[in-house]
């Protein structure tokens, strides 16, 4: 197996231990440059920008979760915050960041197309567009504050947390997943009487006040088993489903489509017809457990990780679902495709974190796992591996983009918590191509120095064809390090 | 260094030294890599190719008999007996420290096949010991040729191991086929290495005339360094050069600086050789910066240039020689203990840093040699925590190789 060492890295001060879902990478304060957001067991949040650790929250209870998503669906990111006796909190960076970044988009657009293009979304309002003109160019972004604006109660003992559209409404919900087995989704549901827009004058004073809405239950699954992680996935057509992974490698599948998405017709006719009765019937999705041939082999009770959506620019076998990626704990990672086990990869490690990142730039997805002792592995979806050891104890994993500087492209980073009261990022991941190969020559090119010995082309490409390994090697040797350039 | 990817990286459980890593010629031009740690470990790596054409990484524990466990390995050689076939020799030298004595056990544990032949069995080599126990604490262990002569013919070329110790002294040692053991030889054959001030770190060994001389550099602990120049035919030093540096000198190398041709001869792909070598000795002090001597041949010590230092708080551990970026000049690597990689390069009549690539640990040794077997060589780098092999980038190399190409086709408009 080929491994690399990895040399580009930043090392950040965070003390006390960090649980598996309280660290993640999201552009918190909108300004299109990736952050890491990391909370401990002891109520700690902290938020690093580059190489800087710019803003530590604290006087939280254990945080389980963080997460960074448009959960107030408003066009902008906000910070989700759950700690494990049960509070959900939501942080946001006040609005004249909101106005930055538009401005960066719509560059040289005045505000007039601003207020066109803000009244669709749902959250803004005229007044909005006003504050916006208002506070253009107050601030740099490196100042970025996050201020809490809503905390809610919610059943404690959170473990998972996701943020996606999970019922094709185009809206985000909020989805979780207990240590008792218990999945519920949230819906944020918007004041309609709410303060215009968030501006620090207007900072609502209690955040528990709700002023600006609440998360409205939707829905309540119970599982089998522990979960493991819960992830999005789509179908081929584009239907999403939760996926919850589940003990032994298996997982359990949950389609929660809204009546008027299931009952569309145009989604496609003969998939539809299965969906359509229970969107008919008004039960809102479906529940099935996928066991992926668990009687073949593993230990039924061995803790489970899975991640849906993996990209793949080559395989174009449509009507085909995209991959999605299982990883159990005694280390064996599978990629699979509509239920069907593509491949099987197993490690003489324990794998903890499953995570996906296109870390080539191929377009397709690459698998990236990390295990206990900070064995780290890359997969591509053709199951060619690199690992990576760290040779540290890891407690929590995420890999990504991350922006080193304000304006540079961002880069691809893992992410490890170790246990010695240090983050260790490594960015700018140098792999090009999984494999690595010999050398080739290009046989036309090399055929030239022999066309006018060999007479033709023809003929001169064919003696290079016909070397053998040994002396096409020693030409190639002696052109390059022999043969002034 | 942005035309080197890394390719692979291997691991070591505990670590090596700047004497413990060899590679292994084989016979049919492959070659592997043998690279021992300190505590006992000794792994042997190759490439292989998988149906695809992938390059698959392959390291082997190889457990030499002979090491007991608690030993220390100092220092790892190996060569190849036989020029056609595999006749593989390899030398180890570890310390064995015995518990009931306060007394430090030092051995050469000589390990070689038991006949030439085709295959390289790597498990076969390791079971088969001899030992030879030393007095001294051994140091760098190297091979060179021994040469017989009647007359003007060469009657036997035999290899020899070459071992620097703590008791100032290199000894060598030669195979004594009929007893089936090693013993050390007498001091004359080797005059250049009489009355060394302190131990020897680093000795470098180029024979030129046809293997009628013999140029030997070495480098002391207390920073003395001698080149001679030896006659192998009366085992006479012809001249001798020596100078001091006040650090102690982590590696030296003797290199020719050599003829490239504009010529494509299709017959003898073998490089002639050149008439009259123009040899350049390169010593890599650990604190001062690094010195090149010019055509010693000529020059003796007396024309040199110092290697800039980009910062002055590493130490500087190891050196190669190679033409790295295929322009025919040969450029200099220089690792250190800050976990990088100097590239310098000639240019304008002095010798600056073009390059640097950092690595995740600190440098000890570096190779430039071609591993995976393609004609195209590795980079391979020796840190405190593995090994790491550097593949050229492929799309620079395409370049490069089509530029040379039509050099040699075009014909050039004068």
């Amino acid at each position: 197996m080929r491994a690399i060492s990895l040399v580009n890295r930043i090392e950040f001060e965070f003390t006390g231990n960090v649980v598996r879902n309280a660290l993640c990478l999201g552009d918190i304060d909108n300004d299109g440059c990736i952050e890491l957001i990391i909370g401990n067991e002891t109520g700690d949040i902290a938020i690093f920008k580059g190489k800087d650790k710019v803003q530590v929250i604290s006087k939280h209870t254990l945080i389980c979760c963080v997460a960074v998503g448009d959960i107030l669906n408003q066009n902008k990111n906000s910070l989700v915050v759950i700690t494990a006796d049960g509070w959900c909190y939501i942080y946001e960076v006040p609005t004249k960041d909101l106005s930055e970044s538009n401005n960066e988009d719509f560059d040289e657009v005045d505000g007039q197309m601003h207020s066109s293009s803000n009244t669709d979304a749902p959250a803004s309002s005229s007044e909005s567009t006003n504050t916006q003109k208002s506070t253009k160019n107050v601030e740099s972004p490196d100042k970025m504050q996050v201020v809490c604006i809503h905390v809610q109660r919610i059943p404690a003992n959170v473990k998972n947390i996701l943020l996606g559209d999970i019922d094709g409404d185009g809206a985000v919900e909020m989805v979780l997943g207990l240590t008792d087995r218990v999945v519920r989704s949230y819906k944020w549901m918007g004041n309609t009487h709410k303060p215009a827009n968030l501006t620090e004058a207007n900072l609502p004073i209690e955040p528990t006040d709700k002023l600006l809405g609440k998360f409205v239950a939707m829905n309540k699954w119970e599982c089998a088993n522990q979960i493991g992680s819960i992830t999005l996935h789509h179908t081929w057509d584009g239907l999403p489903s939760l996926l919850i992974a589940q003990p032994g490698g298996t997982f359990m599948r949950i389609k929660c489509f809204t009546d008027d998405i299931s009952a569309q017709p145009s989604v496609n006719s003969d998939l539809s017809n299965s969906n359509s009765s229970q969107g008919e019937s008004g039960i809102p999705g479906s529940v099935d457990y996928q066991f992926l041939g668990l009687t073949r082999m593993r230990n039924q009770n061995i803790s489970t990780e899975i991640l849906g959506d993996f990209k793949n620019s080559h395989r174009k076998d449509s009507g085909k679902g995209k991959p999605y990626a299982v990883a159990t704990l005694d280390g064996t990672i599978m990629l699979v495709q509509d239920e069907v086990i593509l491949w099987a990869f197993a490690v003489d490690h324990q794998i903890f974190a499953l995570t996906k990142l296109d870390i080539t730039g191929n377009g397709s997805d690459d698998i990236v796992a990390c295990c206990w002792d900070g064995q780290t592995y890359i997969l591509d979806q053709d199951k060619n591996v690199i690992s990576f050891p760290l040779d540290e104890p890891v407690q929590a994993f995420e890999s990504g983009y991350y922006h080193l500087k304000g304006n540079d492209e961002p880069v691809t980073c893992f992410v490890y918590v170790t246990f010695k009261n240090t983050i260790i990022l490594y960015y700018d991941i140098p792999i090009k191509d999984i494999m690595c190969k010999k050398f080739e020559p290009n046989v036309e090119k090399l055929s030239e120095l022999f066309i006018e010995e060999k007479g033709s082309k023809e003929n001169a490409e064919e003696h290079i064809k016909s070397l053998d390994k040994k002396t096409r090697k020693e030409l190639v040797e002696y052109l390059l390090y022999n043969v002034k350039s | 260094m942005e035309q080197f990817i890394d390719a692979h990286y291997f691991h070591l459980p505990s670590q090596g030294s700047i004497y413990t890593l060899t590679v292994l010629n084989l016979a049919n031009g492959s070659k592997k890599l043998l690279v021992a740690s300190l505590k006992r470990e000794i792994f042997c790596f190759e490439y292989l190719e998988s149906p695809k054409n992938y390059l698959i990484p392959t390291t082997k524990e190889v457990s030499f008999t002979y090491i007991p466990s608690g030993a220390e390995i100092i220092s790892i050689d190996a060569f190849n007996k036989s020029s056609t076939k595999n006749e593989f020799v390899i030398g180890i030298t570890i310390i064995k420290n015995s518990n009931e004595s306060d007394q430090l056990e030092t051995f050469l544990n000589i390990y070689s096949e038991w006949e030439e032949s085709n295959d390289f069995n790597i498990e076969n080599i390791a079971q088969n010991c001899l030992n030879v126990l030393l007095n001294f604490i051994p140091y760098k262990l190297l091979h060179t040729y021994l040469i017989t002569w009647n007359d003007n013919d060469i009657v036997s070329k035999e290899i020899v191991f070459v071992l620097s110790g703590s008791d100032h002294q290199v000894h060598v040692y030669r195979e004594n086929a009929s007893d089936h053991e090693y013993k050390e030889i007498d001091k004359d054959f080797f005059p250049e290495f009489i009355k060394t001030p302190s131990p020897v770190i680093a000795i470098d060994i180029y024979h030129t005339e046809d293997f009628k001389e013999r140029i030997t550099a070495y480098a002391c602990e207390c920073g003395y360094v001698k080149l001679t120049r030896t006659s192998t035919q009366t085992n006479k030093l012809i001249y001798n050069f020596f100078t001091r540096f006040n650090n102690y000198i982590s590696s030296l190398c003797i290199y020719p600086e050599k003829n490239i041709t504009n010529q494509f001869h299709k017959k003898d792909l073998d490089t002639e050789k050149p008439e009259k070598p123009h040899l350049n000795l390169l010593v890599t002090n650990s604190i001062l910066p690094a010195v090149l001597f010019r055509n010693v041949l000529k020059y003796g010590l007396s024309d040199f240039s110092t290697l800039p230092r980009h910062n002055h708080t590493s130490i500087l551990t190891c050196c190669e020689v190679a033409n790295v970026n295929f322009d025919g000049e040969p450029e200099i690597l220089i690792g250190n203990s800050s976990q990088e990689v100097m590239l310098y390069k000639y240019k304008e009549k002095r010798w600056y840093i073009q390059d640097l690539r950092k690595f995740s640990s600190p440098i000890i040794n570096i190779r430039y040699s071609d591993i995976t077997g393609d004609g195209l060589k590795e980079l391979v780098v020796f840190s405190m925590k593995g090994v790491h092999i550097l593949q050229h980038d492929f799309k620079m190399v395409e370049k490069v190789l089509a530029d040379k190409i039509d050099k040699l086709t075009i014909p050039q408009i004068k």
